[in-house]
């Protein structure tokens, strides 16, 4: 019964999404519809948190016998967090932005489709379909609703990933060849190819593909060049799904698929990745710091926060991971929950411009407070959820080595400067032309942003909730790790 | 013998079809549109009676290959799944003319007769079972294809096409005659088994004559696939064509082209494949960066779409090289990949020929800006055929894309499917190109365009079977193994 409800989860909101695109409906209906599906994906997310026993749920069903590609579902503490925020952030986004057209919602619920399908699917191939079938919908917006220069910065975006998708693929073909040669069939199943015995350099090759392919998406240093223009021109929608959901898949893809695969090439190459995620982080802070558009420092900042949860990952430690797995979420509520504030400060002022922007906090006491908690969230303030995550993660680094760790809180403090200047300049001071008339939250949308606020403080109080589910899938990592990688 | 006659029935209808029109052309009363119609029910006779033959074939002896008039022709299953495929396609042809004749007077109903004779080659060439009635077969349609190139007269580059065609496929008719001449003098037979069975005992490079006769043989097929060095006036030749005569020769002539290569190159000269093999890996790499380089370039939609055929026929090359036994199984990516390729091209062109007539819509990419706001269901089809070629998954050219590459790489060709993965980023560019003009431009023309119903229920049916070939819903691999026993 739960194996039906989470493919429902996937076909659904597929379904759905699809009528609204196609077929002309009245705006009254169509919303009704729309919200209905994002109610009942919400309520298979709450569901499924409640769940005991994970491992259980297994479902399969063969789509190509000859090369062994299924459709085969499976949850693990990671997805299950990333079904959670997908499910559970969709219907106050929806209450915000309803009055967007029908392509608009079409496409976000196809994004929603996608986005479950990655997380749920334990196949190479139908992880690649899903993967893939996540870029069209955020292509589309942000060519069809962004702000001008979007066509650029979409093509960016889709080009740049689908580089790094199809050298995954190249990769995913070939691990099923390495087994038909090993095995004498066909398969791409997770728990069949970790079983795999690959020499250094073919293994190197193909951890070097699939790292490629999840660091644009992250995005990790080298590669970051479409974050900028992608996050900025993107419409709301978009821009929250890529911000919170999008790069926190590519996190739970290289826990889920490339850590099994991979264990040695992982552990070997664990140190560059550390450093790596550590420069990110600092390069993006630094960034963040220069930038003058709201919009473009919360990118800089969320890609800042990535490189600590992909340097808190390849510490190999528990504490790393827990760390890491728990700024998936703090991390994706936090900036997502920006992302949308900063939103409705363009709508209501029409500018995204630190120095044109000030004294909201005159004008819009709510909205400033709203504001403060989201940036207590992601500078890591105790009591909020961004905390845990950041200090467990910075624990795990600096037990790797305690140079990590410095730069590591160097970053965290220049997360608090950039964030807490932004404060001072856009929110507090005196009004300026922009906001003089400006006018406050509607109850509308402080109904629809609290559950953030209180899922902000519920996870930093007791973040318990979470440990306790992602406990399981930490260890097995880690076994995986000690038994089969070599240090 | 007689009854085996009976497997013909499908090329005689063609055939008395095409006699039928040819004879009441004169009569004023035949105008163009009910020709289309009288055409369109002649095929799916044919069609139908293909069907019964796949399926209720009790009293027909399917199962091993049947042969007619002793060997010279045979029917087994991959004839009738590719005689079938290319009759639909040529319906969708035939369709797609139908706005050529509102606008262009000097269409005669010669035009119909001469598609059903290039297909009667066509199917003919699939049925073939010894060189001489291949090149007959070839030469039959090449000959209808020629004049069909060239129709229209008023035009420069129609002219130029159709000349560049005859002079080029008249020479490699010419080398191709050359070597079955040299094939039959060491070997003794032109029936495609005896030359497979000759390999059992001997080697290629023993026999001299027999390796300059293969060499001859195997550079006019290559030529007709329009493969890496032989590409270089292809594009002249489908550019000069009105575009549902390059709809049908990107779709229906390639898909028999490669049949043609199949049935010589793997089924006749497998066992030599330590000599073609060598040969073909450049080949293929050529043929791939060559098609991308040669797309980018492109102007027009509908010179794009030929450049980026000769990268798909590198991508096919690439299975090829890495087989060299003739088997339903390592046949069936190849005939998928076929099917996957052509209906998307033969739907894309039948979009185009409606959109494109040439008083207000040339076909250059920026006229196609702001399609999607004005005619939203011709954006979204056209769309999701680009998505297709491209090989984006939930449509069938990811499939196809998969089960060629993921075969290739079970026979060892791996950096083979390298070059295939990179050339299928390098051919994003210009598949993207035309949905950024259409969905995220504003419109530059105003399109006054009208598709009939019959093109329109064409074009879906062409997109459904795309999304549900994506899907696994369709032919797939597993049940194209069990169509094709």
């Amino acid at each position: 019964m739960i194996e039906f409800s989470l493919t429902l989860l996937i076909l659904l909101p597929f379904i759905v999404g699809g009528i609204v695109l196609v077929v002309p409906l009245l705006e009254s209906l169509r919303k009704a519809i729309i919200f209905a599906t994002l109610i009942i994906v919400m309520l298979i997310s709450i569901n499924l948190f409640f769940v005991q026993d994970l491992a259980s749920i297994s479902f399969s069903y063969t789509i190509i016998k000859h090369f062994g590609v299924e459709y085969s579902i499976g949850v693990d503490g990671v997805s299950l967090l990333i079904i959670m925020i997908v499910g559970l952030s969709f219907p106050p986004i929806f209450l915000l932005l309803s009055h967007q057209s029908s392509g608009y919602w079409g496409n976000m619920l196809l994004l929603q489709s996608s986005l479950m399908g990655v997380v749920l699917v334990q196949d190479l191939i139908m992880f690649y379909i899903f993967w893939e079938a996540m870029l069209v919908p955020i292509f589309i917006m942000i060519g069809l609703y962004g702000e001008d220069g979007k066509v650029l910065a979409s093509l960016r975006l889709l080009l740049y990933t689908m580089v790094g998708s199809l050298f995954m693929l190249f990769a995913i073909i070939y691990l099923g060849y390495k087994h038909f040669i090993d095995f004498g069939v066909w398969s791409f199943a997770i728990n069949n190819l970790s079983n795999l015995s690959l020499n250094s350099f073919e293994g190197s090759m193909l951890f070097f593909c699939f790292m490629l392919a999840f660091g644009i998406k992250l995005p990790l240093f080298p590669f970051h060049q479409w974050l900028s223009d992608g996050y900025a021109r993107a419409p709301i929608g978009a821009t929250f799904m890529l911000s919170a959901v999008a790069s926190k898949v590519a996190v739970y893809a290289i826990l889920r698929f490339v850590l099994p695969l991979f264990p040695q090439e992982f552990v070997y190459y664990a140190d560059m990745f550390i450093m790596l995620g550590i420069f990110s982080m600092v390069f993006f802070a630094m960034s963040a710091l220069a930038q003058t558009d709201l919009k473009r420092l919360l990118a800089y900042s969320s890609a800042s926060h990535l490189g600590l949860i992909i340097a808190g990952i390849f510490a190999l430690n528990y504490d790393g991971f827990s760390g890491s797995i728990y700024q998936i979420v703090a991390h994706a509520l936090g900036t997502g929950f920006l992302f949308l504030l900063v939103a409705i400060i363009e709508q209501n002022t029409s500018t995204r411009e630190i120095k044109n922007l000030g004294g909201i906090a005159q004008k819009a006491p709510f909205l400033a407070i709203y504001f403060m908690i989201g940036l207590f969230a992601i500078i890591g303030v105790p009591s909020t959820s961004g905390f845990v995550g950041e200090i467990l993660a910075l624990v795990g680094i600096m037990r790797v080595d305690i140079i990590y760790g410095v730069f590591g809180g160097l970053s965290i403090v220049f997360g608090a400067v950039y964030m807490l200047n932004m404060y001072k300049s856009a929110i507090f001071g005196y009004t300026s032309t922009y906001t003089k008339d400006m006018q406050d939250l509607t109850k509308k949308q402080l109904f629809a942003l609290f559950p953030f606020i209180i899922v902000i403080f519920l996870l930093g109080m007791y973040p318990k909730m979470i440990q306790d589910k992602i406990d399981n899938t930490i260890n097995t990592y880690l076994t995986h790790i000690h038994s089969k990688g070599i240090k | 013998m007689i009854e085996n006659i009976l497997l013909l029935i499908p090329l005689i209808i063609i055939l008395c079809g095409a006699l039928f029109i040819m004879m009441i052309s004169p009569n004023k009363e035949f105008d163009k549109i009910k020709t289309v119609n009288i055409t369109i029910f002649i095929l799916s006779l044919a069609f139908a009676y293909d069907i019964f033959l796949l399926y209720g074939s009790d009293f027909m002896t399917i199962h091993t290959k049947s042969k007619i008039f002793n060997g010279m022709l045979f029917i087994d299953s991959i004839s009738i799944f590719v005689s079938m495929l290319l009759i639909f396609l040529s319906i969708v042809v035939v369709l797609s003319s139908r706005f050529y004749f509102s606008n262009h007077t000097f269409v005669r109903l010669e035009y119909f007769v001469l598609v059903l004779f290039a297909l009667f080659g066509m199917i003919l060439m699939s049925m073939c079972g010894e060189l001489v009635s291949l090149f007959i077969a070839l030469e039959i349609s090449s000959l209808s294809l020629y004049v069909l190139v060239g129709f229209e007269k008023t035009r420069p580059k129609s002219n130029e096409a159709i000349l560049k065609y005859f002079i080029l496929n008249s020479f490699i008719g010419a080398f191709f005659v050359m070597g079955v001449a040299f094939v039959y003098g060491a070997i003794g037979s032109t029936y495609i088994v005896d030359i497979s069975s000759y390999f059992v005992q001997n080697d290629i490079f023993q026999n001299k004559l027999l390796l300059v006769g293969f060499s001859f043989v195997l550079v006019s097929v290559l030529f007709k696939i329009g493969a890496f060095p032989f590409h270089n006036w292809s594009l002249d030749i489908y550019s000069g064509a009105n575009i549902p005569i390059s709809a049908f020769l990107l779709s229906a002539s390639k898909v028999a082209s490669f049949v043609f290569f199949i049935r010589i190159i793997i089924e006749g000269f497998g066992s030599a494949s330590s000599y073609w093999q060598p040969i073909l890996y450049i080949i293929t790499i050529g043929t791939l960066f060559v098609g991308n380089f040669l797309s980018y370039n492109q102007s027009k939609v509908k010179d794009m779409l030929i450049a980026s055929s000769i990268v798909h026929t590198g991508y096919i090359l690439v299975y090829l090289s890495t087989i060299n036994s003739f088997s339903i199984d390592t046949i069936s990516p190849i005939i998928f990949y076929l099917f996957a390729y052509s209906i998307a091209i033969s739907g894309v062109l039948m979009i185009l020929s409606y959109i494109i007539n040439t008083s207000t819509v040339e076909g250059y990419f920026e006229e196609f800006k702001g399609l999607a706001k004005q005619r939203p269901f011709s954006a979204f089809t056209l769309s999701i055929l680009m998505l297709s070629f491209v090989g984006y998954p939930l449509t069938i050219g990811f499939l196809g894309k998969f089960y060629l590459f993921a075969s290739s790489m079970q026979n060892g060709g791996a950096l083979l499917v390298m070059f295939g993965v990179i050339n299928t980023i390098l051919s994003l560019y210009y598949y993207l190109k035309i949905i950024v003009y259409m969905y995220f431009y504003k419109d530059a023309v105003s399109f006054d365009f009208r598709a009939t119903f019959l093109m329109k229920v064409s074009v879906y049916v062409i997109v459904l079977a795309v999304i549900l070939g994506g899907l696994g819903l369709t032919i797939n691999i597993d049940n194209l193994a069990l169509i094709l026993k």
